[in-house]
């Protein structure tokens, strides 16, 4: 063994007090880091499974807004009204995604919300506000995939959340049912996630006009507009769009009920795309440009009010035209426009849902995706499953965020203390320094016999730090502790703490302890560098 | 021309704002195979003396000869393998490493050079240099578990375990009973005769400065004898303990 590791260990064992202050410090980082990292890795484990399996597969292709980042959920826009883009040249797209030989599986859809109303003639259930804005629905909806994601939707929620939920549902309207609906390619999207089981009626099938909803929810829905209802029953949809209201009596296909329990909200219906797209707004109108006559643009385009009800306007609209009943009965039976807003774009996609051959070929497939569209043009965007999960998916980076600002925190105080330490060490070794100086060790020498030291101290004492919180994950796994309530559940990932240790969270840790240890080291090693062997002589 | 030499050696160390000269032009040469001790009172400068025959310190002024090397313009990493191949160290204090065994202390700077020894060879020079301080039943012992003398004997050992041309010993016996300082120096006398190594030890001591067969008496940074054993009749017979030490 070399000295200086002869040395170094004997030096730990003999200075006992101090070795177990820095060696504590160090044993409580590593304990900490990897305890931490393990929840975190639970979570976005069990976050990602959910959203992969469910809902976004392995890489999700989207439209670009400049309103903000586009995900499964719209746009992220501030106020959230921002329309969301649809996928330019989808057939092209779509054929390029396909002929990928990383790509097993691919399908396109899109997402809208609605509201389940009593009738089509019936007022909707609103509160005395009047009309729910888009955003309000939005919220709503995303709260309800909130609490219902990634696991366990059927689980009793604790009297608190239940209470959050029953806050939010009460102030929007006591009767209402909201729906967050997936616009489905019939042909092949069963194709692509198979997370739900049939319970009555049948898939949608390419061309058919309907929606598949959760059995249990059925039921709520049954009981919120007060009449039974069952598969071949109809229901009045309300969905809103930057095109605003539509109403849409769907039939109802199918039940389903979740293969995995309580892996998707229970308000997500699966419904044939083209009653998506005019819900949604994508409809042929949509893209229609509307042209004003030029009186009209200068009328819009005042910037004093006033002038709107200036005597020019009203004098040359009362003496050269008058009122033509036979020209506004002509307008109004002209329902071209109409029909146009209510038309369906038959080729609007919203997004790509990819399945590769591989989890691993994810990210090779972005890459290539990426630069396909930019070499093309194409308005289009890849990205994995946390792009897709939008706010949820980066739920997880902003937790392991604060964790990791928490742990540096950490570091730097155990450099303060661990640096202190050394340095006392440093000064009372003196006189043993310059005695190795004096009788010939170059600087590496004693370079090499702190750093020695240091590693020594951190390698043992973080691997003990991570070895004990491997041990207290474990225990944790054996307990099944359960979740208690919808954070925590989504937190760590399923119904029960599942925390896992990685290897890359088990040797990081230990490495970025041992990365602490020897910076610490370093200002007390310079302190040693500057002994000079003349202190040997000034030794007692 | 000697194994060392001093040429008109000043130092001066600073004091807050005023500089105290510790050496005040210092003179001499030591041959090889010198038993010489460097006597004087407290302050006479026998420690910087030592320190800058012993490279640790530079004059401020004036010529350090090691081997007929002028050693003030070597640098740091020259200076380190001068020491370690050059020289050997005796402190007062014994600076014996804490953590390791008598063994391990005298093997320690074999460890620090560049030259490797084979293993047998060098087990049975450090056991020979174990034997001769007679510390054989001792040297799997920690230097908390030895007496100060047999401490300073580990150092002894230590000091001669590269072979150095020089061993430089500062006041070997001012932690020690009379008895046991004798005994040291003693067994330093034997090694010299044996090994022909120069030792070059101070002292304030008159029975030690009597073993010394080479004596350099300072008093204020000065040198007031540079006498020999049977050299020059004036000033080889050494005056009893009191002018020995100058005291």
């Amino acid at each position: 063994m070399p000295v200086t590791l002869k040395i170094a260990f004997r030096n730990i064992k003999e200075h006992k007090s101090k070795s177990l202050i820095v060696g504590i410090l160090l044993a409580v980082g590593a304990f900490v880091v990897v305890l931490g990292n393990s929840f975190i890795d639970a979570s976005k484990s069990g976050i990602r499974s959910s959203f992969t399996d469910n809902y976004t597969g392995d890489v999700f292709v989207s439209g670009i807004s400049e309103d903000g980042d586009v995900s499964l959920f719209g746009v992220m826009s501030p106020g959230g009204m921002a329309s969301t883009p649809t996928i330019p040249d989808y057939e092209k797209t779509l054929a390029m995604i396909t002929s990928s030989p990383s790509v097993a599986k691919a399908t396109g859809m899109a997402t809208g919300y609605a509201i389940v109303t009593k009738e089509a003639n019936e007022e909707t259930s609103q509160d005395s506000s009047g009309i729910l804005s888009q955003a309000d629905v939005k919220a709503a909806s995303r709260q309800s995939v909130t609490e219902s994601t990634p696991e366990n939707s059927q689980s009793q929620p604790t009297p608190g959340a239940k209470e959050d939920k029953k806050d939010i549902r009460e102030k929007i309207s006591p009767n209402m049912r909201f729906l967050f609906l997936f616009g489905i390619d019939a042909s092949n999207y069963w194709d692509v996630f198979n997370a739900v089981e049939l319970t009555a009626g049948s898939r949608l099938q390419p061309g058919q006009v309907g929606i598949i909803i959760y059995d249990k929810f059925l039921d709520m829905i049954s009981k919120s507009i007060g009449r039974p209802l069952k598969v071949g029953d109809t229901i009045v949809i309300q969905g809103m769009s930057s095109m605003g209201f539509k109403l849409r009596e769907v039939p109802i296909v199918g039940t389903y009920r979740q293969r995995g329990e309580g892996t998707m909200p229970e308000q997500l219906a699966f419904i044939d795309i083209n009653t998506l797209r005019v819900m949604a707004g994508m409809t042929v109108g949509a893209s229609e440009t509307i042209k004003l006559s030029e009186e009209n643009t200068n009328m819009l385009s005042t910037e004093n009010p006033d002038d709107l009800f200036g005597g020019d306007l009203l004098a040359t609209s009362s003496t050269t035209t008058g009122f033509d009943e036979s020209k506004i009965q002509a307008q109004l039976a002209d329902k071209s426009a109409s029909i146009k807003a209510n038309e369906a774009d038959t080729g609007a996609w919203q997004y790509i849902v990819i399945r590769t051959k591989q989890p691993s070929d994810s990210k090779r497939v972005i890459k290539e995706l990426n630069e396909y569209f930019g070499k093309e043009k194409i308005a289009a965007v890849a990205g994995d499953w946390q792009k897709a999960a939008g706010p949820y998916g980066q739920s997880v980076d902003v937790l392991r965020i604060v964790f990791t600002v928490a742990v540096a925190i950490l570091f730097i105080v155990a450099i303060i203390i661990i640096m202190n330490t050394f340095v006392i060490s440093v000064v009372e070794r003196t006189g043993e320094i310059g005695t190795m100086r004096a009788m010939g060790a170059d600087k590496s020498f004693v370079r090499k016999l702190f750093a020695a030291e240091s590693l020594t101290l951190s390698l043992v004492f973080s691997s003990a730090g991570a070895l004990l919180a491997t041990l207290v994950v474990l225990v944790i796994r054996l307990l099944r502790i359960p979740a208690g309530n919808m954070f925590f559940e989504v937190l760590f990932g399923g119904k029960y703490l599942s925390p896992f240790v990685t290897p890359v969270n088990f040797l990081g840790t230990i490495l970025a302890m041992s990365l602490v240890g020897f910076l610490a080291h370093l200002y007390p090693l310079s302190i040693a560098l500057k002994i000079e062997p003349v202190k040997a002589m000034q030794s007692e | 021309m000697g194994i060392v030499e001093l040429k008109d050696v000043h130092k001066v160390y600073p004091l807050g704002k005023v500089e105290v000269a510790a050496v005040k032009g210092v003179s001499f040469a030591i041959e090889k195979g010198d038993f010489i001790s460097i006597a004087g009172p407290s302050g006479a400068g026998k420690s910087t003396i030592l320190n800058m025959i012993g490279l640790i310190d530079k004059p401020s002024s004036g010529e350090v000869l090691i081997d007929g090397k002028e050693t003030s313009g070597l640098s740091d990493k020259e200076l380190t393998r001068f020491r370690h191949e050059v020289l050997g160290f005796v402190f007062q204090s014994f600076n014996l490493i804490p953590v390791l065994n008598v063994w391990e202390n005298i093997e320690f700077p074999l460890l620090l050079g560049k030259t490797r020894i084979e293993k047998s060879e060098k087990e049975e020079w450090i056991n020979w240099l174990i034997q001769e301080v007679g510390l054989t039943e001792w040297k799997a012992h920690k230097p908390n578990e030895l007496s100060g003398g047999q401490r300073q004997r580990v150092a002894i050992a230590r000091a001669l375990v590269t072979k150095p041309y020089i061993v430089l010993a500062d006041e070997p016996t001012a932690n020690l009973d009379s008895a046991t300082g004798e005994q040291i120096i003693e067994l330093m006398k034997k090694i010299n005769r044996e090994l022909q190594t120069t030792f070059i030890f101070s002292t304030h001591d008159a029975k030690i400065v009597a073993i010394a067969d080479h004596i350099i008496r300072l008093r204020d940074g000065l040198v007031i004898e540079d006498s020999r054993r049977g050299a020059d009749p004036t000033q080889a017979e050494y005056a009893g303990a009191d002018s020995a030490t100058g005291e």
